[in-house]
């Protein structure tokens, strides 16, 4: 290819639909906006990792490790919901955490995703019968959008998870 | 375990008549004492070389609470564990805090104040610790509920089947089966 | 040459100056000048240096914190309600979730106390195979905690080395029974299924290459000056107070109490294998974190011997019942878990279901020491006090 002509290379459409032209010294992307936005957002995931229980163990701290590297997913580990955009929710939540929960995820920016990691955040997992503080599910407070069982999952499952996520964010529009 | 215990310590001996050593099956050296004889028990535990407060515990029955104290000794030369019960009424589930003995018991006594009720005279700081502090009700009781709480079914399921428990034959069960290959 | 010898006696003064400081900044005259107010800082509960779930609220005068008040409970899982409505077989799996770095220590003590309760003997096989899963497991533990103490004093690179070191232990388990995390790999008279051919070998080669990277990250992590200089002479706790505050595990050996169960009170095989039990004198941060990687290498230790010992037969004592039922009684059991003295207190009313189920959670006891521990600390500091604790929010608010 050479770069020195204007030369257009359209990608497939799969691929965010995006129109490229190459010109000397500059470059000019066509395309609709929201695809482009949703291109580098789902490139970008900055994740909150909120650790409760068991989970976070297996899922957060095991996959940031040379064996799983997250990193290769291209986004960062904030501990700050302020930053990020994806909030995992490893582990059982409890009625007194619940408002924290709440507050967290208000504090994120939108787009906001919610990855619910483990029985417990789905379903309150082996605490749903007999335990009067658990509450069953992150969804009873915060909305969902991947959900990825296990007890706990292997850190495989979440890296399947996030690919998930980033077709959810692909297939999304700009405005909802 | 602990078998080689002397009992006849002189510091034990100074103990309250009420109070009578015993070597339970389970649980090893086991002293009940009346509650009002709690705190000069555990003093003269105390001053005998215990110190090592590992936990204290309730168990609700009926009409009372029982008290179950553990104590260790690493100072002692057979080093031996106690273990202190004692029984409150459920109407009036007061007790003397150990806590100026052990500070290792606050936590613990708090933690019998939240699941159970029984209130401590002479803690510092009582307050419920796992419970929100506006939690009603005791949750470790028999009798305790709230629209939480989804009890399971399991316990009309398991209750008849005693009979099968006693004949010991039965190997339908998955551990026994996957055991029965590991062996052979 | 002359640089390198510049260069450490800087150092010898910076040592000086520091203990100086740290002391009794009392003694220090401009600091009387300054007029300081008490901050309050909240910590947690979502905090990545917390551990899981824990609230501190931290009083600070300057650099120094005063006064520590602990919130816990927001990980409170009812597990002795549970405990309650389940048969003895069916709580095993929920005591992987109690302390879950160290599943298996967990099903050890908990299946140890109804089997005491019951009156079940296990076939000696099993009782080699807990030795070794456990102390497995027991190393597992503490190469998280010495990854997390090193994140903490903000070294990342232990963090990949110990992780990966696990890995591998995670994977022998995961050849045994099937799960990486959450084992419910014990039963009551017995252990679950036998080991995999080939698996002991795996365990011994495993245990031979540890022994020598060992040696290496502690060069990496205990001897890095930085890390020494942030742990060493922090916190220290004498062995008076660590038992009045009813310390137990590691922490406490590492204040010169030599309490170990597995010494003080042996279970299972234990008496017939030779290892020492860890006893520090110094009961700082640097001490804490000493023992830990004193206990991998004791841990090691017993793994060998125990492959070298180990019979061949039965793994499940014959003619267990599907619903083990202990007759009307009471019986408690402890353990030496990673950390400390976990002990199950259970009650039969001779039902299939226990009347009354106790955890003593060794984190329990340990976390209530950070007020008397943290104070007078600088609060820098305090995350790492609190890391050393090793605290596991499952078992603190079980
Ligand atoms: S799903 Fe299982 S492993 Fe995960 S937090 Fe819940 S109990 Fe723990």
């Amino acid at each position: 290819m050479d770069l020195t002509k204007g030369q257009l290379i359209q990608q497939p459409a799969s691929k965010a639909g995006i129109l490229q032209e190459q010109a000397p010294g500059a470059g000019l992307i066509l395309g609709k906006a929201g695809d482009l936005l949703n291109w580098s957002r789902k490139n970008s995931i900055w994740w909150m990792a909120f650790g409760l229980a068991c989970c976070a163990i297996e899922s957060l701290m095991c996959l940031n490790t040379a064996r799983y590297d997250m990193d290769r997913h291209g986004g960062l580990l904030r501990n700050t919901p302020r930053l990020s955009d994806l909030m995992l929710v490893a582990g059982t939540l409890t009625h007194k955490m619940a408002d924290i929960t709440q507050h967290l995820y208000e504090q994120m920016p939108e787009p906001r995703y919610v990855m619910a990691i483990g029985g417990c955040a789905i379903n309150g997992g082996p605490f749903y019968y007999d335990s009067y503080t658990v509450v069953r599910g992150v969804d009873k407070i915060i909305p969902v959008d991947v959900y990825v069982p296990g007890c706990p999952p292997r850190p495989e499952a979440v890296m399947y998870g996030i690919e998930q996520l980033k077709e959810k964010i692909i297939a999304r529009g700009m405005i909802e | 375990m602990s078998d080689e215990i002397n009992v006849n310590d002189n510091n034990i001996e100074d103990l309250p008549a009420k109070g009578m050593i015993v070597q339970e099956k389970g649980l090893g050296y086991t002293l009940t004492v009346d509650r009002k004889d709690l705190f000069k028990t555990a003093t003269g535990l105390k001053e005998a070389g215990f110190d090592l407060f590992l936990f204290v515990s309730g168990v609700d029955y009926p009409n009372h609470i029982k008290l179950v104290y553990r104590i260790y000794s690493t100072k002692r030369a057979n080093r031996m564990a106690f273990v202190v019960k004692t029984e409150v009424p459920k109407r009036d589930p007061v007790v003397d805090s150990l806590v100026p003995l052990w500070s290792a018991a606050n936590w613990h006594e708090r933690e019998a104040y939240d699941l159970f009720g029984v209130e401590f005279k002479g803690h510092p700081d009582l307050r419920r610790i796992f419970m929100p502090e506006d939690w009603v009700g005791h949750p470790l009781r028999k009798d305790y509920s709230d629209g939480h709480m989804l009890v399971s079914d399991s316990d009309t399921q398991a209750k008849p089947k005693l009979s099968v428990v006693d004949s010991q034959t039965d190997d339908g069960d998955e551990d026994a089966g996957d055991e029965g290959k590991s062996e052979e | 040459m002359d640089k390198l010898e510049q260069l450490k006696t800087t150092r010898a003064d910076l040592d000086d100056l520091s203990a100086e400081f740290s002391s009794n900044e009392e003694s220090e005259e401009g600091s009387k000048d300054i007029k300081t107010d008490v901050l309050t800082i909240n910590f947690g509960p979502q905090h990545p240096s917390a551990h899981g779930v824990f609230r501190g609220v931290f009083e600070v005068d300057g650099e120094i914190i005063v006064g520590i008040e602990p919130h816990i409970g927001y990980l409170h899982r009812c597990f002795e309600k549970i405990a309650e409505h389940r048969t003895y077989t069916q709580f095993i799996p929920f005591t992987d979730r109690m302390d879950y770095l160290s599943s298996m220590l967990n099903n050890w003590g908990y299946v140890i106390s109804v089997e005491k309760l019951a009156d079940v003997a296990v076939p000696e096989r099993a009782e080699y195979l807990r030795v070794i899963v456990g102390e497995l497991n027991r190393i597992a533990s503490h190469l998280v905690f010495l990854s997390t103490a090193a994140i903490e004093a903000g070294a990342l690179t232990p963090y990949f080395y110990y992780f990966d070191e696990r890995e591998r232990i995670l994977w022998l388990f995961e050849q045994l029974c099937g799960a990486r995390f959450t084992y419910n790999y014990m039963r009551v008279g017995g252990v679950r299924v036998d080991t995999p051919d080939g698996w002991l070998d795996d365990v011994l080669a495993f245990t031979e290459r540890l022994e020598k990277t060992m040696v290496d990250y502690d060069k990496l992590l205990l001897g890095n000056y930085i890390f020494k200089k942030r742990m060493k002479g922090v916190a220290p706790f004498s062995a008076e107070q660590a038992l009045d505050w009813g310390l137990t595990g590691p922490s406490l050996r590492a204040s010169g109490v030599n309490y170990d169960v597995r010494k003080a009170d042996p279970y299972s095989v234990y008496p017939r294998i030779d290892f020492d039990a860890v006893v520090l004198y110094n009961g700082d941060n640097l001490d804490r974190v000493i023992a830990r990687s004193q206990e991998i290498i004791q841990s090691i230790n017993i793994i060998k011997q125990a492959v070298a010992q180990i019979p061949d037969g039965r793994v499940y004592s014959p003619g267990m019942p599907r619903y083990v039922t202990p007759p009307p009684g009471e019986a408690y059991a402890h353990i030496e878990s990673s950390r400390g003295d976990l002990g199950f207190y259970i009650i039969s009313d001779g039902s299939p279901k226990p009347y009354r189920v106790k955890i003593q959670g060794p984190s329990f006891g340990n976390l209530q020491v950070l007020p008397a521990i943290a104070t007078g600390s600088f609060f820098s500091d305090a995350v790492l006090i609190f890391g050393t604790l090793d605290a596991v929010f499952g078992e603190v608010d079980r």
